[in-house]
């Protein structure tokens, strides 16, 4: 089975003296562990906040959060720690989104910039703007998922994080982080199932 | 055989939770379950066809492109040396319970400056300081039950314990002089509390009293056990079963009483010893002995609410603050 069995980024060379070198302060040491783990969190900004300015204004943010509050980041986890950081800065944004304005569960949550897609690099047959389609459509579904369930999908499918690490990155037990990531699935292939535009196909 | 094909068919008629299945999916089902998953899928098309668009979900999440990042996120020395406005509450989140505190202080210090306001010539400060500070407490009491619908001492989980008067520990001995008596009993007549202060207002008092509140006690003390200031044992005796009369018949002996808090005192010691008789004849005392310091009860009033006010915002706004701690 192909699980997801993406490392601890903590066993990286150097992250633990990184991460000993920031607690102290040191900005440049910090600075490293951000050029390491930035993708990761502007793409889990993006998943959750289905917008790219929000999500960049969010990403930076949480480093400048995290580097505030290193002191607390506790034994050598730095990346679930700040994937929570990360993931509690973009319920807030939501919070603060919705009370602006209020979003209708069934609609697509609007997204004021063009949806999250890069364009294909290698633009092959027709069955690319198939596939195309599809992942714009699973992209809009997640965003209509409950946000436990969005965090819990987007860390296991899109990051590829295991069922440990998501939980020290929600703080919930494995046992819940295996029941959201069970019902946001579920939900999703239903949404994009009752489309009928087509059938998923495995892909890949 | 038939035996064994029959149990398996019974093992595989079980359909899969969702859960085992998408934990089979990620390869993070037990061993236990990866078999039942395998064996039922074999016999059952529905929940295969669950697996099937379970794992096109995960395919299709997983083909979801991993943006790059637009820019650098790196800190600068200049953002990290700003102080922390967004993160930490905001000024007026940590300057109200601050507020609410000081009036507390005020309120607390405009009553000991009621009550201490001047000596006079009670001539039982032991039985009056006694009775004083059960009447105080009734009237926290009463004023607690009338008030809870508004007061936000009990919200503000604000434990207001009674403090016992100090002048228990040091009884006024033979070698006083009257001056000194007087002063520890008023002293001890001073009731604070850690939490909200409210004030009974004048609800037993009659057209003569021109509706200003009379008594101030913590409402924060709703259940207080009334303590009675323990004298000496001999003293402590008379004190309960103490004759309305007495008390009018001091009040009214001392008629020109120029000190209000002394016609306060008395009019509490009054409505302890004899509550039915209380609101009647604490009139007589009250009335034209009340108003010599008006601003001061309108001080206490003021304090008092600001108090509570404060107090019942600093609560609700660290109720809606906690949660979004980190």
């Amino acid at each position: 089975m192909n699980a997801p069995t993406a490392p601890f980024h903590t066993d990286e060379p150097g992250e633990q003296r990184l991460l000993a070198r920031a607690r102290e302060g040191d900005l440049d040491a910090f600075n490293e562990l951000v050029d390491r783990h930035q993708r990761l969190v502007y793409n889990l900004c993006c998943r959750m906040l289905g917008s790219t300015s929000l999500a960049e204004d969010v990403t930076q943010d949480t480093f400048l959060s995290a580097f505030r509050n290193i002191t607390r980041c506790k034994g050598d986890r730095f990346r679930p720690w700040l994937l929570r950081i990360a993931a509690n800065a973009c319920t807030d944004e939501l919070r603060r989104r919705g009370r602006r304005r209020t979003v209708s569960l069934d609609a697509p949550q609007p997204v004021d910039e063009a949806p999250i897609d890069l364009p294909d690099p290698a633009p092959g047959p027709e069955s690319e703007a198939l596939r195309s389609e599809q992942r714009r459509q699973i992209a809009a579904a997640l965003l209509r998922l409950p946000e436990e369930q969005r965090l819990a999908v987007v860390l296991c499918d899109i990051q590829g994080l295991s069922y440990d690490e998501i939980s020290a990155a929600t703080g919930v037990s494995i046992g819940t982080v295996k029941s959201r990531i069970a019902r946001g699935r579920e939900k999703l292939r239903h949404e994009v199932s009752s489309l009928g535009t087509f059938a998923l196909r495995a892909s890949s | 055989m038939a035996v064994v094909k029959n149990l398996l068919a019974v093992l595989r008629r079980a359909h899969q939770p969702d859960t085992t299945l998408s934990a089979y999916v990620d390869g993070s089902a037990s061993e236990s379950q990866r078999a039942r998953v395998e064996a039922h899928v074999l016999a059952c098309p529905r929940c295969a066809q669950r697996l099937e668009h379970l794992r096109s979900v995960r395919s299709a999440l997983a083909s979801l492109p991993q943006l790059d990042a637009p820019r650098s996120f790196r800190l600068h020395a200049s953002d990290v040396a700003k102080p922390v406005p967004a993160s930490g509450p905001s000024f007026t989140a940590r300057a109200i319970p601050a507020l609410a505190a000081a009036a507390v202080v005020a309120f607390a210090v405009l009553v000991a400056v009621d009550v201490r306001g001047g000596g006079t010539a009670t001539s039982s400060p032991q039985l009056a300081r006694s009775a004083a500070y059960t009447a105080a407490m009734k009237q926290a009491a009463n004023a607690g039950a009338l008030a809870s619908g508004t007061s936000p001492a009990a919200a503000a989980g604000a434990a207001a314990p009674a403090v016992p008067p100090e002048a228990s520990a040091q009884q006024p001995g033979p070698g006083l002089t009257l001056e000194q008596r007087t002063a520890i009993a008023d002293s001890s007549a001073t009731v604070t509390a850690g939490g909200a202060p409210a004030t009974a207002a004048a609800d037993d008092a009659g057209p003569g009293s021109s509706g200003q509140p009379d008594v101030t006690a913590p409402a924060g003390a709703a259940a207080p056990t009334p303590r009675v200031v323990s004298g000496t044992p001999g003293a402590l005796g008379p004190v309960t079963p103490l004759p309305s009369g007495a008390f009018t018949q001091k009040n009214s002996g001392a008629a020109p009483q120029p000190d209000p808090a002394a016609a306060l005192d008395s009019a509490r010691a009054h409505s302890a010893s004899n509550a039915t008789a209380a609101a009647g004849s604490a009139q007589s005392t009250r009335s034209g002995n009340d108003s010599s310091r008006p601003w001061l009860r309108w001080a206490e009033v003021g304090t008092a609410l600001a108090a509570a006010a404060l107090a019942l915002i600093a609560a609700r706004t660290w109720l809606t603050s906690r949660h979004r701690r980190l």
